[in-house]
C-alpha cells in the first residue's frame, strides 16, 4: 500500500506533499527515508507519463515538488549524503537554439535522479569541454535540430580527444536529424529521437559505467 | 468544379483562398511559414534582403503565399504593447499577388518567454489566477493587433503556438479547455469577425485537440509533421471536410529530393495527398538556415514541369 506522502507526489499535490514532509521530518523520520518516499511517488509520475496518462507538464510539476521537498529536507540531511547523483552536461550545439527536445531530456532525467548541467542553446563546442573540466561529469548528451550544425558536434569530440578527455567520455547525441551515419560522421557513441529511450540509454551507460 | 478557361488561370490569392475553403484548384498552392534571410541570401547570391529580394525568392520558387512574422520591440520581460508590434512590408506585399498571411504568437510562446519553460508549463498547476490573467493579456494583444490586419486588409491569420512536441501535448488538455481554448475562441471570432481565415501552426502531435481545434474554429493547420505521429493521409480523411491542411514536407524529404528515385516518391505521395481538396504545400519547419532550400527548388520545379 502506497502511502500519503508517495500519493501526493504522485498525484501532483504540492501543498500536501509539503505539509507531509514537514510533519514527517518532526516525528522523526530520516531525510533519506523521505526522499525515497518521495523519489517513488515521482517514479509513479513518470510511470504515469509513459502511459500517456500525465503530460509534460506534469512531469514538471513532479520535479518543481520534489526540488521544494529538497530545499525542506537539506539542513536536516548529514553532510555530504546527497553526492551521489549522476553528473551530465547537456547542451543545444552552437548555431542551434531549439531547446525543446533538450528540456524534456533534462527534466526526465532529473525526475530519475540524474544531475544536469543545462548549458542552454547556442553553446560553442569549447564551452561543453570547459564544462566537463569544471564538473567532472563523464557524460554529455548534444542536442542538434539544425543538419548544418553537425560539424560543431564533431568539434567537440575534436576538442575531448585534444583535451585528452575523450576515454573516459560518453557522448551522446539526440534530435531529430540524428541517425547512425550522424553519429558515426560526429564520432559520438550513441544517439537517440526519442526522450523517453533517451532516459533509457542514458540509465544504461551509468549501469556500463558503474 | 473549375472551367477550362479557370484552369491555369487562378492567381495566387484566389488559388490559396480555394484551397482554405477546400474547394478546387488548379494547382497545388505552395507556400512556406518564415522564410530565412540567410536562404534568401544564398538562394538569390545577394547581401541584404528586403522586400525585392523576398518577392525574387518568392517568385523563384513559385510559392503562393507570403507569410509576415511579427517584428517585435526589444523584450523588456513583459508583454509588448499591440502599437508597437510591426510587420515588415505589410502594406507592400498587398500590390502583389501573393496570400498575405500575418502571423501572431499565442499564449504558450509568450508564456514559456516570459516566465520560462518550465515555470510557465506549471503555473496553471502553482497559480491559476496569474495562468488565467496572462492568458487575458495575450488574448487582448492579440485582438488588437488582429483589429489593426484586418483594417489594412490582410488575407489570413495564422496564430502561432507550438502546444505539443514530438510525444504529445505539452501540456494536460483538461488545463488548456478550461484556459487557453476559450481564448482561442474569443481571438478567432475576432478573426472571423472580420471574413479572414485562420490556421493555427503547432509543432509536435497534437493529434489528440485536432477536434478541439475544429470546435474553437480554425480554417486549417500548419505542420503536418509524421515524425510527431501526425499522418496526413489519416488527418484528411479523419477531419479533411472541416480543416485544410498546410505543410507535409520534412527537412529530410528535402535532401532525399536530389536522388531522382526519391524524388519520385515524394512527388506521388504530394499528388496523393493533393488529390484532395483543402491541401497547401509546404515544408513543416519554414526554410531555415541550413534547410535544403535547392531540394525544395526541384521538388517545386518538378511539380511545375508536370503542370500540378
Amino acid at each position: 500500500m502506497i502511502n500519503g506522502l508517495i500519493k501526493a507526489i504522485a498525484n501532483l499535490e504540492e501543498e500536501t506533499t509539503l505539509r507531509l514532509v514537514k510533519e514527517k521530518i518532526a516525528s522523526g523520520e530520516t531525510p533519506l527515508e523521505i526522499v525515497e518516499q518521495c523519489r517513488k511517488g515521482v517514479e509513479i509520475v513518470g510511470k504515469r507519463y509513459n502511459e500517456e496518462i500525465y503530460y509534460l507538464s506534469d512531469l514538471i510539476m513532479s520535479e518543481e515538488i520534489f526540488r521544494r521537498v529538497m530545499e525542506i529536507l537539506e539542513p536536516h540531511f548529514p553532510k555530504n549524503t546527497n553526492q551521489n547523483k549522476y553528473k551530465l552536461i547537456m547542451g543545444t550545439i552552437e548555431g542551434d537554439i531549439h531547446d525543446l527536445g533538450k528540456n524534456i531530456v533534462i527534466n526526465l532525467l532529473r525526475s530519475v535522479g540524474f544531475e544536469v548541467r543545462d548549458l542552454g542553446v547556442d553553446v560553442q563546442p569549447e564551452d561543453f569541454v570547459k564544462c566537463v573540466k569544471e564538473t567532472g561529469a563523464s557524460i554529455i548528451g548534444i542536442s542538434v535540430l539544425l543538419t548544418f550544425s553537425i560539424n560543431s558536434v564533431k568539434k567537440v569530440m575534436r576538442l575531448l580527444e585534444e583535451a585528452g578527455l575523450r576515454d573516459n567520455m560518453t557522448v551522446v547525441i539526440g534530435g531529430y536529424p540524428v541517425n547512425e551515419r550522424i553519429r558515426e560522421y560526429t564520432g559520438a557513441d550513441y544517439y537517440e529521437t526519442d526522450a523517453v529511450k533517451a532516459v533509457e540509454l542514458f540509465k544504461r551507460i551509468i549501469m556500463e559505467k558503474e | 468544379m473549375l472551367s477550362h478557361e479557370q484552369k491555369n488561370t487562378l492567381g495566387s490569392r484566389d488559388r490559396v483562398a480555394l484551397a482554405i475553403q477546400r474547394q478546387e484548384t488548379d494547382r497545388i498552392p505552395k507556400g512556406e511559414i518564415c522564410i530565412d534571410e540567410a536562404v534568401v541570401k544564398a538562394s538569390l547570391s545577394c547581401d541584404k534582403v528586403g522586400f525585392d529580394e523576398n518577392l525574387e525568392f518568392t517568385n523563384k520558387l513559385g510559392l503562393d503565399i507570403i507569410c509576415l512574422n511579427p517584428l517585435y520591440p526589444e523584450f523588456n520581460g513583459d508583454l509588448p504593447d499591440s502599437r508597437e508590434v510591426f510587420w515588415a512590408d505589410l502594406n507592400k506585399w498587398s500590390d502583389t499577388n501573393l496570400f498575405r498571411f500575418v502571423m501572431l504568437d499565442g499564449v504558450l510562446g509568450w508564456g514559456i518567454k516570459v516566465f520560462g519553460f518550465n515555470q510557465f508549463l506549471i503555473l496553471s498547476n502553482k497559480s491559476p489566477l496569474s495562468f488565467h490573467s496572462f492568458i487575458e493579456k495575450v488574448e487582448s494583444l492579440n485582438v488588437e493587433m488582429v483589429r489593426r490586419l484586418i483594417d489594412a486588409g490582410v488575407d489570413g491569420l495564422i496564430i502561432a503556438d507550438d502546444l505539443a512536441y514530438q510525444r504529445g501535448l505539452l501540456i494536460n488538455p483538461r488545463v488548456m479547455r478550461r484556459y487557453i481554448f476559450p481564448s482561442l475562441e474569443s481571438q478567432v471570432a475576432e478573426m472571423a469577425r472580420g471574413g479572414v481565415p485562420v490556421f493555427i501552426h503547432s509543432d509536435g502531435n497534437i493529434n489528440e485537440i485536432i477536434p478541439d481545434i475544429i470546435e474553437i474554429g480554425f480554417n486549417g493547420l500548419h505542420c503536418i509533421d509524421r515524425n510527431s505521429s501526425m499522418d496526413i493521409f489519416d488527418l484528411q480523411q479523419k477531419y479533411g471536410s472541416k480543416l485544410c491542411f498546410w505543410g507535409s514536407l520534412h527537412a529530410e524529404d528535402l535532401i532525399k529530393a536530389r536522388e531522382p528515385d526519391c524524388l519520385q516518391t515524394l512527388l506521388d505521395t504530394i499528388f496523393t495527398i493533393a488529390s484532395k481538396k483543402g491541401f497547401i504545400l509546404g515544408t513543416n519547419c519554414g526554410l531555415f538556415n541550413g534547410i535544403s532550400w535547392d531540394g525544395l527548388m526541384l521538388v517545386y520545379e518538378k511539380i511545375k514541369e508536370l503542370g500540378k
